[in-house]
């Protein structure tokens, strides 16, 4: 017990370790590796389904662009990936097997939402 | 209830919470304060991961094997990887094996660490379990920078990893593994030396060598009642023979000795990751699969938890016939339960998590019917008739 006691004064006079996220954000950061947030430039995007093909959790589905969008396009693209984030497992394989890189998983954690229905991201 | 003729009482431990945050029943008769006989009932967390695997194809699978357990994902996913390996008979690059080891032995790290504060949550020394997760702390940071994320690192892919070591994570490894070692030493300190570790853990739960083989454990449970046996040493996988280690030993059995001899195991692997990070070969870290596999292979690994066994049978396509999975803990459950009898009520939680039980990776089935009540469980007579029938008519 004495040992425990010793080690527990010396951590009496730190700060706590823990951190009262999302009030204090102060010195927190997460390594560039961090499979978070789903960003996907829709521009460099071609429509393959690859990433629809071997995502694990089949969170994604390919939805045909509307006439607004298909207009501004040049190429053949004729559908986009849309994410349900309420179901991915962020295993980040959409980004590896995306053969033009336009699908990133960046270090921004999503925000918690009440409705699941806003989590369906493109 | 009467057991002995003696007067007794049936009480139940769990399924809330018996000892991990994990549901499982222990069926416990007790005569005064003293166990006399323990049942464990399993099924409380059946998910059927078995079945779900064969509709996945090999490469979906990786994902559903990390999710078998989520203290030892890794060594789940590694182990389903290096058995579609062994099927594909592909050779996986030189600096993905080392890669597979160093995170391997990240997990045991945390594992351990984990379970050494669990089992002081246990015996009410939450002072210490907070100090050992405050330090478990570094781990989790390293794996998330190498992998990408605390728990479920998706570090494998079929033919080797995904994540590869650049020389700035090289650099914060070399700067926290010292420290790490420091703390170990402070831990291994408290654990040997603290009274109250003493009192509520040595001489309690005692296995013998004889329960041992009899129960046939596994991992440090095992290696705890004198069984030397570690796969990573008597049969090596990736990259081990490559490194020099120690495999502690214990001849006492009990909790306290199994508290200590998980953390001895711990500077081993520290010292099993700096010799990886120095003599890491440079090169390819992955090789292309093929599209489509047959055959069948047994696969095993060393988890921090003991030894993990995966089977599978791929026959002409991407998708398994069948995949077994027997995670350590069903091997060390029988144990657990005979080194109850004869200890008080108070230690059932101690003894139960001494063998860092994992009752989700544990849980099969049993078959009830809902109408009768009947309960049906094979026993070991009919499953070696069932085995030998479908040998003899070739089904497998």
């Amino acid at each position: 017990m004495a040992l425990a006691i010793i080690e527990l004064l010396k951590n009496l006079l730190k700060k706590p370790v823990t951190v009262n996220y999302p009030f204090e954000t102060e010195g927190l950061s997460l390594p560039s590796r961090y499979r978070g947030l789903h960003v996907v430039d829709q521009e460099k995007c071609i429509g393959c389904s690859r990433c629809a093909r071997e995502c694990p959790a089949f969170v994604i589905t390919m939805v045909p662009l509307t006439p607004k969008e298909l207009a501004k396009r040049t190429d053949k693209k004729k559908r986009k990936p849309v994410f349900d984030l309420s179901a991915c497992i962020f295993c980040g394989v959409c980004e590896d097997v995306c053969p033009v890189d336009c699908i990133d998983l960046t270090n921004k954690i999503p925000l918690p939402e009440e409705d699941t229905a806003k989590l369906v991201v493109d | 209830m009467n057991h002995e003729d003696k007067p007794s009482t049936q009480i139940n431990v769990g399924p809330q919470h018996p000892a991990l945050k994990e549901p499982e029943t222990f069926r416990i008769v007790v005569e005064g304060e003293k166990v006399v006989q323990a049942t464990p009932i399993l099924g409380h967390t059946h998910r059927g991961i078995e079945k779900l695997a064969e509709s996945r194809d090999y490469n979906k699978l990786l994902y559903l094997a990390e999710r078998i357990c989520g203290i030892c994902s890794f060594a789940h996913q590694a182990n389903y990887a290096k058995g579609v390996e062994i099927i594909a008979d592909l050779s996986v690059p030189p600096r993905a094996q080392y890669l597979r080891v160093i995170v391997a032995e990240l997990e045991r790290l945390h594992s351990h660490l984990l379970w050494v504060g669990v089992l002081a949550h246990e015996i009410g020394f939450d002072t210490f379990y907070l100090l050992v997760w405050k330090d478990r702390e570094l781990v989790m940071d390293l794996l998330e920078t190498l992998t990408g994320n605390r728990v479920n690192y998706g570090m494998n892919r079929i033919g080797g990893v995904r994540s590869d070591l650049t020389p700035e994570i090289r650099q914060r490894f070399k700067e926290v593994l010292p420290k790490l070692r420091e703390r170990l030493d402070r831990i291994k300190e408290v654990a040997i030396n603290d009274p109250t570790m003493k009192a509520r853990c040595k001489g309690v739960g005692v296995i013998s060598k004889r329960l041992a083989q009899e129960t046939c454990v596994t991992g440090p449970t095992a290696r705890a009642s004198s069984i030397n046996w570690d796969l990573r040493r008597d049969a090596p996988y990736f990259a081990y023979e490559d490194f020099s280690f120690k495999v502690p030993t214990s001849d006492k059995g009990d909790v306290h000795s199994k508290v200590v001899l998980r953390i001895e195991e711990l500077y081993e692997s520290i010292s099993i990751i700096e010799q990886a990070l120095d003599t890491i070969p440079e090169g390819e870290i992955f090789a292309k699969p093929p599209s489509r596999l047959s055959g069948r292979a047994i696969s095993r690994l060393e988890a921090p938890r003991g030894e993990n066994f995966h089977y599978l049978d791929f026959r002409e396509s991407k998708t398994p016939y069948r995949m077994r999975v027997r995670a350590p803990t069903y091997a060390n459950l029988a144990s657990s339960v005979r080194a109850l009898v004869g200890h008080h009520i108070a230690d059932v939680p101690v003894i139960v998590a001494a063998n860092d039980p994992c009752f989700s990776c544990t849980d099969r089935t049993l078959v009830i019917n809902l109408d009768t009540g009947e309960q049906k469980m094979l026993t070991k007579k009919e499953l070696r008739n069932i085995g030998i029938k479908i040998y003899k008519e070739g089904l497998l």
